[in-house]
């Protein structure tokens, strides 16, 4: 890595051991300059955390530093006492982690906790501290700082958390910051705000940044060069957008293949007969009342939404965390209860609110947690049989039968029907979920963030999966997500979710090319996209969107609270593309 | 895995001779253990009678080793007793939840509200004649630990997500509970198991030593320790037997339950 400016922080041959000698981290080097953002890329178990805490002094308890330096400000951070690690981490050092949750003391107020570094490490009295850490908040944009100041950190969502962890940790004006994946938590949205603010506030300080990620779209936005690791060793090391857009070694090649992108779309039928119908769906959970004379409040977490899935097509519902997308899913297989609407097959019964759950033959889900999803008490061949115990025409034998081909369909042939789920891998275990879905051959799968947690390797095999599955039974899909590209892959239809409304939907390329909700459009603008170019090449845009009009007579409606009364209706674009818009008067 | 566990290896000995003594005590004690012979009387431990004999007469080892069987019944009948009821109401209520749950939640802290052997004692009054006496009375005192436990365990399985799966293929409450709460909570069940039987063998000597357990001519550990206490000074062997039996046997399953409790630990965290 070519550098004019010193560097700030070199790291020279850095190695990681676990207890018994197995190295997890093997001569790592690279170097940081002043200002310079950054980043360390690579896949879980690929060392980058370890790496970034072991700057840190902060490895896991059975993790050791076993050879190498790491260098900075004079010091040889592999070797230097605990004193002088206190003296750096928190004043010269910041971190910001992955979980805004939970590394912020819920028993502290915000202000306490930002007031904390400055004090530790600086001679200040506590009202100039408390301006300090104030401007520091206005300047990460947190609308009332005082207020804040004084609240815990349980009132806050994680995009504002995150925000407050890290107006904390700059207000010392650290010369290194280490953002080990800060925004992976959040939603598109506020993850491109947080970002923004970040490096703003960075620059501004001449702070360095050293962000650890798995999400090299995002780097490439964000970080100057990059270090990917592969199984704790360096693979590619040089400019982030290089590395990405024209990938050199074999690693990376089959990396940024992997990423989900848009592939033309099969014929899937379009205006084929709808096999799936859901009209004015309406789902509220009752409010925890605050003392027993409060009056009952219900959350409506989902308002009057409606739409119908055709055999084989893949619908996506997309939106931010809490836009109600997930209980659309849960409200379908009856793990919520339905206040209003009906769900109805055009083959079968049709169901109405009120009453019990939602009991719809032929519906199945694939969950998102696939550590959680499965029962760790049994075999993978029980897990998969389990849904045929409702047919009676088989036996026994016979539905561990075919458990086994379904498992062997998915991948995990022969010995694995025997075995449990926690002996699997995180992709392993999602084929297992897949295969528990299919094997009662239902007609719509309803999938909440299938792929969420994977690796981009992985995740890749498990969308193949699916849609090969589609392909083999027919399968109709309710796809559940928050990653663009990946609906962007695999949908046929789109619904954009925002505050419990459907504010747009229509075909794929409809969204996706010409948005027309305001929402849509900065859910688009928030998520870089990556497009093929030349040869192995390839383009990392975020194209911009363009304001249209919205129809005669209409304006869009932002969903927000106290609107239920509005007159709101879809009006259609052309064909099926729809927005929601509110009747001017 | 048992056999790199020094503890477990003495707690499963130990358990092992427990029951052993507990078998030859029920069905071929050395000497009856109510015989009652003056001839003998408050003798040292010699080749006729091992342990020596007490003021009756009677041969200590015997006593001991009926003591151990009626001991050992009552314990296991409380541990059997408590599991059972205790891991189906505590499931029950953790996944029933609602109004049904507070109740059964209140009952149990009320119950939680005395000392185990208080309350222990005070049933055994009311119940006072039966021979299962203080099993029902060791069996009440120690439940609402069993369900807490249960209770407990089973409001964190049923956040996972192979609960609502269950749900999404259509199963019913009961083969849901049945098929993927229970066997999810054999293990803290057992442990728990475990440590109640340890309790519940101190408690029943507790109560035997305070007159509460069998009546006087049959042997128990805690009777053999209370008449033990006028002679001390002159036939300690009369202490040191049922002293000995009693610590030695809870060492040896809380170790058992240590042992338990690491094994399964180690294989979910796999």
């Amino acid at each position: 890595m070519s550098q004019q400016r010193d560097p700030i922080l070199s790291v020279e041959g850095l190695c990681i051991a676990t207890r018994d000698g197995t190295r997890i981290v093997d001569d790592v080097s690279f170097r940081l300059g002043a200002g310079q953002v950054g980043a360390l890329v690579g896949q879980s178990g690929s060392g980058k955390t370890s790496i970034g805490r072991a700057i840190l002094r902060l490895l896991s308890p059975g993790l050791a530093i076993t050879g190498g330096a790491i260098r900075f400000d004079g010091h040889d951070l592999a070797t230097a006492s605990v004193a002088v690690m206190r003296g750096l981490r928190g004043r010269r050092i910041g971190a910001v982690f992955q979980e805004p949750m939970i590394s912020l003391n819920p028993s502290l107020t915000v202000g306490r906790q930002m007031m904390e570094a400055l004090l530790r490490h600086e001679r200040i009295t506590p009202r100039d501290a408390r301006e300090r850490c104030l401007d520091m908040l206005r300047r990460v944009r947190i609308a009332d700082p005082d207020r804040c100041f004084g609240e815990y950190p349980g009132k806050f969502s994680g995009g504002m958390r995150q925000r407050f962890m890290l107006a904390s940790v700059l207000t010392t004006r650290p010369a290194l910051l280490i953002a080990d994946e800060p925004t992976t938590a959040l939603d598109a949205v506020i993850r491109k705000e947080i970002m923004d603010q970040m490096l703003d506030l960075t620059r501004e300080l001449g702070t360095s940044v050293l962000i650890v990620s798995h999400d090299l779209a995002m780097l490439s936005q964000y970080s100057d060069i990059a270090t990917v690791l592969h199984q704790g060793r360096v693979v590619e090391q040089g400019d982030t957008r290089d590395i990405l857009l024209r990938p050199r070694t074999d690693y990376m090649r089959g990396f940024v293949a992997a990423l989900p992108r848009r592939v033309e779309a099969a014929p899937t039928g379009a205006g084929a007969r709808p096999l799936i119908k859901v009209q004015g769906l309406d789902v509220a959970f009752p409010l925890k009342r605050r003392t027993f004379f409060s009056p009952h409040r219900t959350l409506r977490a989902v308002k009057d939404v409606s739409f119908d899935i055709a055999k084989g097509e893949v619908v996506a519902v997309v939106g931010e965390s809490g836009s109600g997308k997930t209980s659309i899913g849960r409200a379908l297989v009856g793990l919520n209860r339905a206040t209003a609407g009906s769900f109805a097959r055009t083959d079968g019964p049709h169901l109405k609110a009120g009453g019990a759950e939602w009991r719809m033959p032929g519906v199945q889900m694939v969950f998102q947690d696939q550590h959680s999803s499965l029962d760790p008490q049994m075999t993978l061949e029980q897990l998969v049989a389990e849904p045929l115990r409702h047919d009676p025409s088989m036996s026994a034998a016979q539905r561990l039968d075919r458990a086994r081909d379904i498992l062997a369909e998915v991948g995990l042939p022969g010995g694995f029907a025997k075995r449990y789920s926690h002996e699997l891998s995180g992709g392993q275990r999602q084929r297992v979920g897949i295969a528990r879905a299919v094997v009662a051959r239902p007609s719509l799968i309803v999938a909440d963030e299938p792929v969420s947690a994977l690796d981009v390797g992985v995740q890749r095999q498990v969308l193949d999966l699916m849609m090969r599955m589609r392909d083999a039974y027919g399968l109709s899909y309710l796809f559940i997500s928050h990653d663009l590209s990946v609906v962007e892959e695999i949908a046929d239809r789109v619904l954009v979710m925002y505050r419990g409304r459907i504010v747009e939907s229509g075909p794929r390329d409809a969204i996706f090319d010409r948005p027309h909700h305001p929402y849509t459009r900065r859910l688009l603008e928030a998520t870089p996209r990556i497009f093929p170019g030349g040869g192995d090449s390839y383009e990392l845009a975020v194209p911009p969107t363009i304001a249209v009009p919205a129809p005669a007579g209409h304006a869009y409606h932002e969903p927000g609270e106290g609107d239920d009364d509005a007159p709101l209706a879809m009006i259609t674009i052309d064909g099926r593309h729809q927005v929601l818009c509110r009747a001017l008067t | 895995m048992l056999m790199q566990r020094p503890s477990g290896i003495a707690g499963v000995t130990v358990i092992a001779l427990i029951l052993l003594a507990a078998a030859i005590g029920a069905l071929a004690p050395p000497y009856d253990p109510t015989m009652v012979d003056f001839t003998t009387r408050l003798s040292p431990p010699s080749s006729a009678h091992w342990l020596g004999t007490d003021e009756w007469g009677r041969d200590v080892l015997s006593r001991l080793l009926s003591g151990t069987a009626v001991t050992v019944a009552v314990a296991g009948l409380t541990t059997l007793l408590v599991t059972i009821s205790g891991a189906l109401l505590g499931a029950f209520s953790g996944l029933a939840g609602g109004w049904l749950d507070r109740c059964v939640v209140a009952l149990m802290d009320a119950f939680l509200a005395f000392p185990a052997l208080v309350l222990a004692i005070a049933m055994t009054a009311v119940l006072a004649g039966s021979s299962l006496a203080p099993v029902v009375a060791l069996g009440v005192a120690y439940l609402p630990y069993m369900v807490r436990v249960v209770r407990a365990h089973v409001l964190t399985l049923r956040g996972r997500d192979f609960i609502a799966a269950s749900r999404v293929m259509g199963n019913s409450p009961a083969y849901t509970l049945l098929r993927h709460v229970i066997p999810n909570t054999v293990a803290p069940v057992l442990v728990m198991s475990t440590s109640l039987f340890g309790w519940a063998l101190l408690a029943e000597s507790a109560l035997s030593f305070l007159g509460l357990g069998l009546a006087p001519p049959a042997a128990s550990w805690g009777g053999m320790l209370a008449d033990s206490r006028n002679y001390f000074a002159d036939a300690p062997w009369l202490a040191l037997a049922p002293g000995i039996a009693i610590s030695g046997a809870l060492l040896g399953i809380n170790l058992f339950g240590d042992f338990c409790r690491d094994y399964f630990d180690r294989k979910t965290k796999d």
